[in-house]
């Protein structure tokens, strides 16, 4: 849903529809080719949000047309009323001169400047676009959001849906809680499914489907994180510090990124899944962690052994030199490691082939930081020496060193 | 920085029809306005209603614009609209003032720049902008986890431990990430002929990138503008 800003309708003057049992107060959005107003009910005086889309023509491609085919996907599953989907309570259609509309009723959502739904005439549906335009959401704020995005999303999926406009517009409050709303585009998942949506929202390969869902509310999730529009993904900017100290933020950030790979098959499979991984990664079993850790340390030891082995001892090897911060001298055996090919100092991080395999001695110095000898290093099985250095106020940790075998990304 | 404007590019907005076009040049040029309005002493309100308007004229003349390399160059062609744009506002606040009768520096953040010459504004805005462009072009080649863990290793220098822990890849991976990154930056960048450390240069660039609210706001008029252009189908 637009937020009615700036987009025009196709036809300014186009009468007023008449919706029989509901008196129009004023227009509250627009989306696609619809527009919403707020509106009260006649006999209960209820307010409630309707939508009307004006019949164009009567091909496949007509919006309204579009929309009557979307609303009786969702007739499937609207009496189970979940509770992270926005309710529809009617849909009809009307005449008005000459003009054919489609209409539906809907839950209305609170006031982007209070939470309870007001009548007055500064009201402003609140959606997530609009929250977000005053910030970042705080992290659990975020959660809950993510969760109840997700649960929506998932349940769609599950029931053989795809919703293909997954977007910070569509996500509307009521009563304090998020709701997935406009279900314009929704489709069943084994239908053809064509490239339609909100293009900033879409993935690169243009497939809509439950991944393409799931890489929106990737999207979403960045948003609500960062309050930055989706097309600056990944882009952290200042809130990277913020993310990095808060381990929600952090989990919801890998979620994004994981949500939101190029390559489709690297995404979650649908919304459940990726639902279920943002709970397994926020709140790990203790005894799953530590599971974890000596499966990994023996992997680490069996791993080593295995490369040692495997090597069979090589003549000449490739070493990558990487210190925290960058930018130090390597010294092997007290020589200085100049590129064999430019003849220039190294400087970490650094990447140097043709290495002979056998132990060496290795020092890294940085300029305002202590020397950190390394020790001696075989590197017949090392192919990775990464150093923490003592760099005065900017030491975040106390310096260390880890010399890895041949780790593949 | 040597380089002139994408001829493709230009190629493509002489064709209005082609709403990408729009959109491309939009995501192109739009900082590179606001950046000029701010060097020309801007508030970020005032640059980010200049960008609105300057977008808007070109838009408008979309339709018919030629662009001819023997006039002078596209970018200088830009930034005297927005010397116009920006000598327009300021007319306007100083006939307020004389009108009150007092002092105001209404939509203005400080007094236009005397020391950098306007051709040193407009060349040091664009470089700021096909940075941002570079980075742009190469986020679109890897993966998100990939850049961003250039972004926070290499420009905003924090620690491989750190960067592992917000993305989620080890730390060998964000090691070859920002190395990637800025070996393709560094391939990418070399036709500019830029001067001193491209990595410093670049995190400059970021530095001075338009806070979260503005890219919001402009992203979301680029966006209104597209929108509003689509004929509804019959």
């Amino acid at each position: 849903m637009n937020d009615g800003t700036t987009m025009i309708w196709s036809d300014d003057r186009e009468p007023l529809p008449d919706v029989p049992g509901f008196d129009f107060i004023r227009e509250i959005g627009q989306g696609g080719f619809g527009r919403v107003w707020l509106a009260r009910n006649q006999t209960t005086r209820g307010l409630l949000a309707v939508k009307v889309i004006p019949f164009h023509s009567s091909g496949p491609r007509d919006p309204a047309g579009r929309e009557i085919s979307a609303l009786s996907v969702l007739e499937e599953i609207r009496r189970l009323h979940h509770p992270d989907l926005l309710c529809i309570h009617h849909v009809g259609e009307t005449q008005t001169l000459d003009r054919r509309y489609l209409y539906y009723t809907m839950d209305l959502a609170d006031d982007v400047s209070d939470s309870s739904a007001p009548a007055d005439l500064a009201y402003q549906p609140a959606t997530l676009k609009r929250r977000l335009d005053q910030g970042p959401l705080d992290p659990e704020h975020c959660l809950r959001c993510a969760r109840q995005l997700l649960g929506g999303l998932a349940f769609l999926h599950e029931k053989g849906m795809v919703h293909r406009d997954v977007k910070p517009g569509n996500c509307l409050f009521v009563a304090g809680e998020l709701k997935l709303a406009d279900f314009g585009l929704l489709t069943r998942s084994d239908r053809q499914l064509s490239r339609v949506g909100t293009l900033r929202y879409m993935p690169p390969d243009g497939r809509m489907d439950a991944r393409a869902d799931v890489y929106a509310a990737g999207l979403v999730i960045y948003e609500m994180m960062t309050a930055w529009p989706a097309d600056s993904f990944p882009h952290l900017g200042e809130m990277a510090g913020k993310i990095a100290e808060n381990p929600i933020l952090a989990t919801l950030n890998r979620l994004a990124l994981r949500a939101c790979y190029a390559n489709r098959s690297q995404r979650f499979e649908d919304a459940r899944k990726m639902l279920d991984s943002m709970e397994a990664w926020i709140r790990p079993g203790p005894t799953r962690r530590r599971a974890a850790s000596v499966g990994l340390a023996a992997l680490f030891v069996i791993g080593l052994g295995g490369f040692g082995i495997w090597l069979s001892q090589p003549s000449r090897v490739h070493v990558n030199f990487i210190t925290e911060p960058y930018g130090a001298r390597v010294l092997l055996d007290d020589k200085v490691l100049k590129d064999p090919t430019t003849g220039i100092e190294c400087a970490t991080p650094c990447s140097v082939p043709n290495l002979s395999a056998k132990p060496h001695h290795v020092v890294f110095q940085r300029d305002g930081s202590a020397d950190f000898d390394v020790g001696q290093i075989d590197f017949a099985t090392t192919r990775e020496i990464i150093a923490q250095m003592q760099s005065g106020a900017d030491s975040e940790e106390p310096p260390g060193a880890i010399a890895a075998g041949d780790t593949q990304e | 920085m040597t380089s002139d404007t994408s001829p493709t590019l230009l190629e493509r907005l002489r064709a209005p029809s082609d709403s990408l076009a729009w959109e491309e040049f939009a995501d192109r040029y739009w900082r590179f306005i606001f950046w000029l309005a701010r060097r020309r002493g801007c508030s970020d309100h005032t640059a980010e209603e200049i960008v609105q308007e300057v977008m808007l004229a070109v838009f408008n003349q979309g339709r018919v614009f030629r662009y001819d390399p023997a006039r002078g160059r596209f970018r200088d062609w830009l930034a005297r609209v927005v010397r116009n744009q920006v000598v327009k506002r300021r007319q306007r606040a100083s006939e307020r003032v004389q009108a009150k009768g007092g002092e105001s520096s209404d939509g203005f953040v400080e007094p236009e720049a005397k020391d950098a010459g306007p051709d040193e504004a407009c060349e040091a805005a664009f470089e700021e902008a096909v940075l941002l462009v570079l980075m742009e072009t190469v986020r679109r080649e890897v993966e998100p986890s990939t850049y961003q863990a250039f972004e926070l290793s290499v420009l905003q220098r924090r620690s491989g431990r750190e960067v592992a822990r917000i993305t989620g890849l080890s730390r060998n991976a964000v090691y070859k990430a920002g190395k990637r990154v800025l070996e393709r930056l560094e391939q990418l960048g070399a036709p500019y002929r830029l001067d001193g450390r491209l990595t410093e240069r670049l995190k400059r660039a970021i530095e001075l990138r338009p806070k979260a609210r503005i890219e919001r706001s402009v992203t979301e008029k680029i966006e209104n503008t597209r929108q509003a252009t689509r004929e509804p189908p019959r």
